[in-house]
Order: C-alpha cells, then structure tokens, then sequence
C-alpha cells in the first residue's frame, strides 16, 4: 500500500531574476513500512524534496498524496494537524528547543494534539525516554548533552506522537561513525518494530545500502 | 503555562539587557498610567466620608445677567438655594452647607491658637455623606434651626484644641464665639472636597441678599434615579426664578446644574461657564493612549528582537504541528506574561510614590496631603491596571507574533 504518493513534483525557487529548479517531474511512491535512504550530490533538491512529503513546503506544480489524502487542497491548520498527527522529523543539525528540557522538547508534538491530557503526555515522553535510554537526562538543557544524546532525543521527539512517517535529512550528518551507527540502528529499529515508514536523506553510501531502497538524484531529478 | 515561565527565565539569562528592557519599560509606563488613574480615582470613587458619590449631584452657584444688583454668579442665599434644590422628585436626602471653607482662629483648652477649615452644614449633611462618628453624635434639625453653638470636630482638631483629654461636651473659641464640642469624627482628607472640614457647625441662614449667599446644595439622588430627572426639574425652577427676575430686566444663565461627582472633578472652572467633563475625560483618554503607544512601540521592537532569537524554535515548532494561530497566541500569552510582571512592579510603585506624593494629586498643592493606601488600592484600580496592560500587551505584540506567524517553516527552521 502506498503511504507517499508523488506526481509531477516541480519546485522552482524565484530570487530576484534568478530561477533555481529545485525538483523536475518528481514522481515517486513509498510504500508502508519501507525503508528508504535518497543520495545524490550537493544541491540537488534532496531536502527540497523532503521539506514537501512533510508538508513545510508546497510544490510548484504536482500533487503530494500522504495516506491516502491529497494534502494540496489542505489549508495551514489542516496541514498542521497533519503534520502532528502522522510525521515525524529529525533533522542533521537536531533543532531542539534550547531553552526546554530533555522531557519538555520531547513533549512537544503532544503539546499541538488536542484530547490528551498533560499525565497521559507524561506517560508518553517517559517511555520513549526508556526506550531510547535517556531517562537519566530527562531535566538537561540540549546544551549540556553530547550529539548523539541530542539526536536520540530528537527521535524520541519525532517517534512521541507515534506517526506513520519518519523524514530524516541526514541524520547521522553531525555525528561520529560510533554514533552515527548507533542512530542508524535506532532507526532500523523504528522501521521493523514500530513499522514506521521511514525516508532518509545520507551522503553515507553504507547506511543507504542497509535501506530497502535507494532512490539517487541528481540536478533536481530522479535518476535511479 | 510552566514552560512559558521556563522560556521567560531562559530569556532573562540569555539576553538579559532586552529582556529586563522589556519588563522595566512596561513597569514605566503602567507606572505612569497608574498615576494618572489614581488621580482620577480619586476624584470620581466613593470613599468615606463622601461614600456615595456615583449619587450625588450638586448645586452650587447660579450665573444672573442683565442691569444692576446683584448680577454676575456666585454661591446660593439659603431662600433660592431651596427655591431651585428643595423637594425634587427622585431625591433621598439633601444638605444645605456653605460651598466654601472659612479659616478660622480656633482656640481650646491647650490655649494654642489653632486654624481650622470651617465647614458650616446643615442636619442633612451627615446624612447625604458617611463620616466615621468616632465619640458623640451630630447636631440635629431643631438645633440648626435654633442656630445653636455646637460643633462637631475631627479627630486631629480635638487633639490640636484640647490635647489628651476627652474632647466630647468641651468648650472652645471659635472666632470669638463659645462652641461646644459634641461629636469627634474620623480625620477627612482634603480630596473628599465636598464633605471636607475640620470643624462642623449648624449653618446659619444669614443670606446678605434675596439671591446671593454662601450655600451650596449637596443632593444625594435615589437609587436608579436618571440625573437628567433631577436636572430637568431643576431647569424648570430656573424657569420660575426668570419669571421673578423678569421685572427688572434679569435673567438666569443655565450652565446644566446641579453637577455630577465627574463634573465636580473636573473642575467647575468659573461659576459663569458651563463645565464640560468630556473635555477632561478625552484629555485623559489622549493621555493613556500616549502613555500606552509610545512604549508599545519600544517594547514591540524588544518582542521583536528576541522573537528574531526564535525563528528557528518556531520553524521546528511548525514542523511538529503548531498552527500558525497557536504560534499567536503562545506569543501574545507569553509576552502577557511579561507584561503582567513589568505591570505588577509599576502598579506597586505608582501606589508606593503616590502615598509618599501625594501632593500632586491635590488641588491644593500643599504636600502634606498623601491619598491614603484604601483610597489607591482599590479593586478598580487592579482592573484598570490589568486592563492597561492588556492593551499595552496587544499593540506591542500583535504585530510581532502575526509577523512570526507568516514565517515560511523551511526559511525558519533553517535560520541559525
Ligand atoms: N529558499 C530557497 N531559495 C532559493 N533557492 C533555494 C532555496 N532552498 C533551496 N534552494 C536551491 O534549491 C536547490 C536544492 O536545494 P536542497 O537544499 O534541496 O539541496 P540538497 O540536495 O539538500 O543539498 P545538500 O546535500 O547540500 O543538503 C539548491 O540549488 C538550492 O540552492
Ligand atoms: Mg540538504
């Protein structure tokens, strides 16, 4: 069953008199429960790419089809509630809030759901603290953890709202191979045992090969 | 709520100068409105003795032109202060009670000489206005009506006229008449202008003419009662006082007597001109907008500032569902929050400067008259003041958060 459905993706960036295509007739279909890593060289459109299955981004042209909804005619709430609901991000550089703690930006995607209470959100960011083994660090500000600490919060932030989707825009990018390796893992993990679709952007041509599938860009277009 | 608080402190340890900016500039100038609130507080709200002003209604002078005696304006003769005041419909009680204080040399037991502002009132007086009877009683109608030598004194008189010792049924000097003390009220401040004096004795008629004299009526209206009821009727009797006049080519000047305590406030200005209390009001309502938009705009580029700080936490905010209304409200709640602080210590000092100054409330620019704290700390002044900073809070942030709002998520999530 198809999870993402693209057709006819075209994105063009307009700057003052300059025109970047980004993405050129991008059609492309995951699969529930696929594992799929996208490479190509820098610039190509791979995040481009990404930021529109995630709904932060809309298309120049084309249609992003997301379980089954076709989220080109969803307005900012909708599309918000969407995100929420079924995505989860994480990102090379972790983007965590600096001034919330370990529990407080894990919590956050839960914060934006409506109908759940505050003990029920609790319960929920100390099991995935658990299960990412970072109980311990609950009350630390991201800056007084190490990278790969502050990317396994990350995907607990990401995996808390437990969506169908994880976007990952090279994940592992900030980190060393002993880190990095240890993400790749968790994110195999999610895939096999949570059954969470999962699309990665890498430049690590051994990670992508542990994936289901590698799709390989280049200058805005799929060439594999 | 809690990590709202959290992002406040994190801010205040990370940008300390912007942040305590913020909160000392809204402080400022909530400071700064609540000076100018107080001081129409207490002008137009209740408080002893004159503790039922949103009632009372007040007829002072009356303005005459035309040929010879007794033309111009000035307070009322007792006959014509009835004339116009006495017996309306919709009235619970009225005073005849001189419009303005006479200094008088008082002199007691202590034999010190002793000034006192003379206020010379009728029965009614203690009914249209709540004094705190401290000992004795207050003089009664056939006592006025006998024109008897009785005074009822403040608190601090007694004190000044007979020191320690009890001051009830004492005799005192009072410009050279013998009076006798039967009651002692609480001290009254100078800003209950109306009911204002240090020593109270029964009024007597002595009205140098048929029209002019020195009586001003105090008329406390009943329950539910529209003033323009009373002022109609009181139109009327003006009519009434023309017709009189008539004969030796005269006429009265209506300048919409009697007056509300707003009106009172605002200040009669001269006897001849009709006062306008919207004037003063929409000075006041020129002079909160400025005390409130000229700091808005400082603290909106504070509030921008430090949401620059943010635009990557509102990009991932964004990634992980926040819709963009929530992103303005999480933004005008948190900058509330703020304000609420900078508004708590501006209110604080604004009561704390105006008991210590208190001199610059008053007409009589004498500083020894301090509004005391139940007259400043009053409920309304708490509603105001949140309301203050509530405005205050919108016009500074409105802008900001909406801008933060529009931001495109990729471009926020992206910015460093
Ligand atoms: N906001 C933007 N405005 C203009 N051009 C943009 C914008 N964002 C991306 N581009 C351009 O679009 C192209 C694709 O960018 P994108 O970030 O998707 O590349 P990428 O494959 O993720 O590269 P990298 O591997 O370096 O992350 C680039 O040429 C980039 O300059
Ligand atoms: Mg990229």
């Amino acid at each position: 069953m198809a999870l993402i459905e693209l057709n006819g993706i075209e994105k063009v960036y307009r700057t003052k008199e300059i025109e970047t295509t980004a993405l050129e007739n991008i059609n492309l279909t995951v699969d529930k429960g696929e594992f799929v890593s996208v490479m190509g060289p820098s610039g190509c459109g791979k995040s481009t790419l990404l930021n529109i299955i995630g709904l932060l981004d809309k298309p120049t042209k084309g249609t992003v089809k997301l379980l089954d909804t076709d989220c080109s005619l969803l307005g900012d709430t909708a599309l918000s509630h969407f995100r929420n609901a079924n995505i989860g991000f994480v990102f090379q550089s972790f983007h965590l809030i600096p001034s919330l703690n370990v529990a407080a930006n894990i919590e956050l995607p839960l914060t934006y759901r409506s109908g759940i209470g505050a003990a029920e959100r609790r319960r929920r960011v100390d099991e995935v603290l658990e299960r990412l083994e970072m109980t311990h660090r609950k009350r630390h500000l991201p800056s007084q953890l190490s990278g790969g600490q502050c990317q396994r919060v990350a995907i607990a932030r990401a995996i808390v709202g437990q969506p169908s989707i994880i976007l990952a825009d090279e994940p592992t990018g900030n980190l060393d191979s002993t880190m990095g390796a240890e993400v790749m893992d968790l994110l195999h993990d999610l895939n096999r045992k949570d059954g969470i679709t999962i699309v990665m952007v890498t430049h690590n041509e051994a990670q992508a090969q542990q994936t289901d599938r590698i799709v390989r860009f280049f200058d805005g277009r799929i060439i594999s | 709520m809690k990590n709202k608080i959290l992002q406040i402190i994190y801010d205040l340890r990370t940008q300390p100068v912007i942040g305590w900016v913020t909160i000392i500039g809204t402080a400022l100038s909530i400071f700064l409105i609540m000076i100018v609130v107080m001081m129409q507080q207490i002008s137009i709200l209740s408080y002893a003795p004159e503790t039922k002003r949103d009632r009372m209604l007040y007829g002072l002078h009356i303005h005459i032109e035309g040929d010879g005696n007794e033309t111009g304006s000035s307070a009322l003769s007792y006959n014509l202060a009835k004339q116009l005041y006495g017996d309306l419909d919709g009235i619970e009680d009225i005073s005849y009670n001189s419009e303005w204080l006479t200094p008088t040399d008082a002199k007691g037991t202590t034999g010190k000489p002793y000034t006192v502002d003379l206020h010379k009132t009728d029965d009614g007086f203690w009914r249209v206005y709540e004094f705190n009877l401290l000992e004795g009683r207050y003089y009664d109608a056939a006592e006025v009506a006998a024109g008897r030598k009785l005074a009822v004194i403040t608190e601090k008189t007694a004190r000044k006229l007979f020191g320690d010792e009890n001051a009830i049924g004492q005799h005192f000097m009072l410009d050279h008449n013998d009076f006798e003390v039967i009651g002692i009220v609480a001290d009254v401040s100078k800003f209950a202008t109306m009911a204002y004096g240090e020593v109270f004795a029964p009024i007597t008629s002595e009205s140098w003419s048929e029209i002019f004299g020195d009586i001003g009526v105090a008329m406390l209206v009943k329950p539910g009662v529209d003033f323009e009821h009373i002022r109609n009727q009181v139109k009327g009797r003006y009519a009434v006082v023309d017709g009189e006049l008539a004969a030796d080519g005269r006429q009265t000047v209506y300048h919409e007597a009697p007056y509300d305590q707003e009106t009172i406030a605002s200040g009669v200005g001269g006897s001849n001109i009709t006062p306008d209390p919207d004037s003063g009001r929409y000075t006041r309502y020129v002079i909160y907008a400025i005390l409130l938009i000229v700091p808005a705009i400082n603290l909106s580029s504070m509030l921008h500032s430090r949401l620059r700080r943010r635009v990557n936490e509102i990009g991932i905010r964004r990634a992980f569902g926040c819709t963009r209304k929530r992103i303005i409200k999480d933004i005008l709640s948190e900058s509330f929050i703020i304000t609420l602080i900078g508004g708590v210590i501006g209110l604080v000092s604004a009561v704390i400067f105006a008991s210590y100054y208190g001199g610059l409330f008053s007409d009589f620019g004498t500083a020894s008259v301090r509004p005391s704290l139940s007259m400043l700390i009053r409920f309304q002044t708490f509603a105001f003041a949140l309301g203050a900073c509530f405005i205050l809070n919108i016009i500074s942030a409105a802008v900001p958060a909406w801008q933060a709002s529009r931001l495109n998520p990729v471009e926020a999530i992206n910015t460093k």
